[in-house]
C-alpha cells in the first residue's frame, strides 16, 4: 500500500531522512517510534506530500508521491492525515469539518456527505456533537473529529502524526481506543507515536528510527520487548522507566 | 456665537450641507468598493507564491502608499485629461480615493490571510482540496474574521479622507462648508456644523468597529 525506498530529505544542511525504506502492507498497522528530531513526522508528511523530498521514492497504491504534480491530490485522497494538533477548521462545526473533504475534494452531494458524516461522528463516539465548534470540544473530542474527517475521504490508509501528544493524559485513552477499533476493522495505518503500549497491542510491525535512519524494525514482540540494537534498548528504557534513567 | 444664533445658522445652512453629506457618503461607499476589490487583488497576488505576480503588486502597493492622496487626486483630475481621459470631479474623486486606499486595504487583507491558522490550511491540503477551494473554504472565511475590525477602521479613515476630494471640486461636506463660509463669513457656525456632520457619520462606525473587535478579537 505504502512503499518507501531510500527516502532522503534535508532541511538546509541538516539531513533529516537518510535513506529510509519501509513498507506498509494493506490492512496492516505500522508504528514508527523514536526520539524527537529523528525524522518520524517528516517521514509521515512525505507520504502525504506535505513535504517534498530530494532522493528516493514514495509510492502510495502504486502512485508516486510528488507534491509538485497535479496527481498529488489523488494521492492525498487515498492517504489522509491526522495531526498532532488536530488542525481542525476552527470556523466550521464538527460535521462541517467532516464533510468538507467529501464535498469539495471528492464532489460528493452534500446530503450524502452529511449522512455519512453523522455516521462517522457516531462511530468515533461523538453523536450529538455535530453542531459543536472545535473550540467547544475537548482535545480528545477534537482529535476524534479529525479522525472522522480523515475517514470521510474513504482513504486506503490513514497516517497518524503523534495523535495523542497534544492531549491531556486522561484524554489519551479515548483517542487510542478509536484508533484500535479502526485497526481491528482492517484499516491500513501508519502511526508515529510515543505510546509504546498502543504500539505493543495494535501494531503489526514496529519501526524504530533515530537520526533519519531506521535502526531496527520487526514485530512489536521483538522490537518493543526484546530489542537488539543498543539505541533501541536505550530509548525504550528511557521511555518506559524514566525514573531509573542514569546519565 | 449664541446658541440661538447657531441654531438659526444651522437651519439656514443644513439643507446645503446635507447635500454635501450625500456626496461624502457616495464618494466613500463607491471608493470603498474599488478599494476592497483592488485590495483583494493585490493581496491575492502578493500571497500567490508566484514571483511575477508578487513583485508587481508589491511595487504598486508601495508606490500608492508613498504618494499623498491629494497628489493622486490632482493627477487623476488634471493630468489624465491631457492624455484624453476625461473624468467628472466625482468620478476622479472616487477613483483616486479608491485606488489610493486599495494599497492599504491590500496590506490589511494580506496580513489577515497570513494570520490564518497554517495547520488548518495544511489539513485542507492533506485532504486533497483543490487550491482555490482551500482559498475560498478555509483561508478567506477565517481571514474575514481577522480582517473585519481593521477593515472597519479603514472605512472610518476613508470617510474622513473623502474630504480631500474637495481639492478637485467634489461637492462634499468640506467643499460645501468652505463655500458657505466664504460667502457668509460665519466660519464658526459653518465649520462647527461640518465637524458635527462628520462626527454623526463616523461615531456610529467607530462604535460598530469597537463591537466587531470585541466579538472577533485578534487571535
Amino acid at each position: 500500500m505504502i512503499e518507501i525506498d531510500g527516502l532522503q530529505k534535508s532541511f538546509g544542511s541538516n539531513r533529516v531522512l537518510d535513506g529510509i525504506s519501509l513498507r506498509v502492507p494493506e490492512g496492516k498497522v505500522v508504528c514508527v517510534i523514536g526520539p524527537s528530531g529523528s525524522g518520524k513526522s517528516t517521514l509521515l508528511r512525505c507520504v502525504n506530500g506535505l513535504e517534498s523530498y530530494e532522493g528516493g521514492d514514495v509510492r502510495v497504491d502504486g502512485l508516486r508521491v510528488d507534491r509538485t504534480q497535479k496527481e498529488i491530490r489523488a494521492v492525498r485522497q487515498r492517504v489522509c492525515m491526522v495531526f498532532q494538533r488536530f488542525n481542525l477548521f476552527g470556523h466550521r462545526t464538527a460535521l462541517e469539518n467532516v464533510t468538507e473533504g467529501p464535498i469539495y475534494a471528492l464532489g460528493v452531494a452534500r446530503e450524502a456527505a452529511e449522512r455519512e458524516g453523522m455516521a462517522l461522528l457516531a462511530q468515533v463516539g461523538l453523536a450529538g456533537k455535530e453542531k459543536s465548534y472545535p473550540a467547544q470540544l475537548s482535545g480528545g473530542q477534537q482529535q476524534r473529529v479529525a479522525i472522522a474527517r480523515a475517514l470521510a475521504m474513504k482513504p486506503r490508509a490513514v497516517l497518524f502524526d503523534e495523535p495523542t501528544s497534544a492531549l491531556d493524559p486522561e484524554l489519551v485513552g479515548e483517542v487510542l481506543r478509536v484508533m484500535r477499533d479502526l485497526a481491528r476493522g482492517g484499516m491500513t495505518m501508519m502511526v508515529v507515536t510515543h505510546e509504546i503500549g498502543f504500539a505493543r497491542e495494535v501494531a503489526d510491525h514496529v519501526v524504530f528510527m533515530d537520526r533519519g535512519k531506521v535502526v531496527e524494525e520487526g514485530p512489536p514482540a521483538e522490537v518493543l520487548v526484546a530489542p537488539r540494537a543498543p539505541r533501541t534498548q536505550d530509548f525504550l528504557r528511557r521511555v518506559l522507566r524514566p525514573l531509573e534513567d542514569k546519565e | 456665537m449664541t446658541f440661538a444664533g447657531f441654531l438659526q445658522s444651522a437651519g439656514d445652512f443644513l439643507p446645503i450641507l446635507l447635500q454635501g453629506v450625500w456626496v461624502t457618503v457616495a464618494v466613500t461607499l463607491c471608493a470603498l468598493v474599488i478599494a476592497t476589490l483592488l485590495g483583494l487583488v493585490w493581496a491575492l497576488m502578493r500571497t500567490s507564491g508566484i514571483a511575477w505576480l508578487e513583485w508587481p503588486a508589491k511595487t504598486l502597493v508601495n508606490i500608492l502608499r508613498g504618494i499623498p492622496i491629494i497628489v493622486q487626486l490632482f493627477y487623476i483630475y488634471f493630468v489624465l485629461p491631457e492624455m484624453g481621459i476625461d473624468l467628472t470631479a466625482f468620478q476622479a474623486g472616487v477613483i483616486g480615493l479608491g485606488v489610493a486606499y486599495s494599497a492599504y486595504m491590500g496590506e490589511v487583507f494580506r496580513s489577515g490571510m497570513l494570520a490564518v491558522d497554517p495547520g488548518a490550511i495544511e489539513a485542507a491540503e492533506s485532504l486533497g482540496l483543490p487550491r482555490w477551494r482551500i482559498l475560498t473554504r478555509v483561508v478567506l472565511p477565517q481571514a474575514v474574521r481577522i480582517v473585519l475590525p481593521p477593515y472597519g477602521n479603514m472605512l472610518i479613515m476613508m470617510l474622513k479622507d473623502s474630504s480631500q476630494a474637495s481639492v478637485i471640486t467634489v461637492a462634499e461636506i468640506s467643499t460645501q462648508s468652505r463655500l458657505i463660509a466664504s460667502s457668509t463669513f460665519k466660519n464658526q457656525e459653518v465649520f462647527t456644523l461640518a465637524a458635527l456632520l462628520y462626527l454623526a457619520l463616523s461615531v456610529p462606525l467607530i462604535i460598530l468597529v469597537g463591537r466587531l473587535e470585541k466579538k472577533f478579537g485578534r487571535a
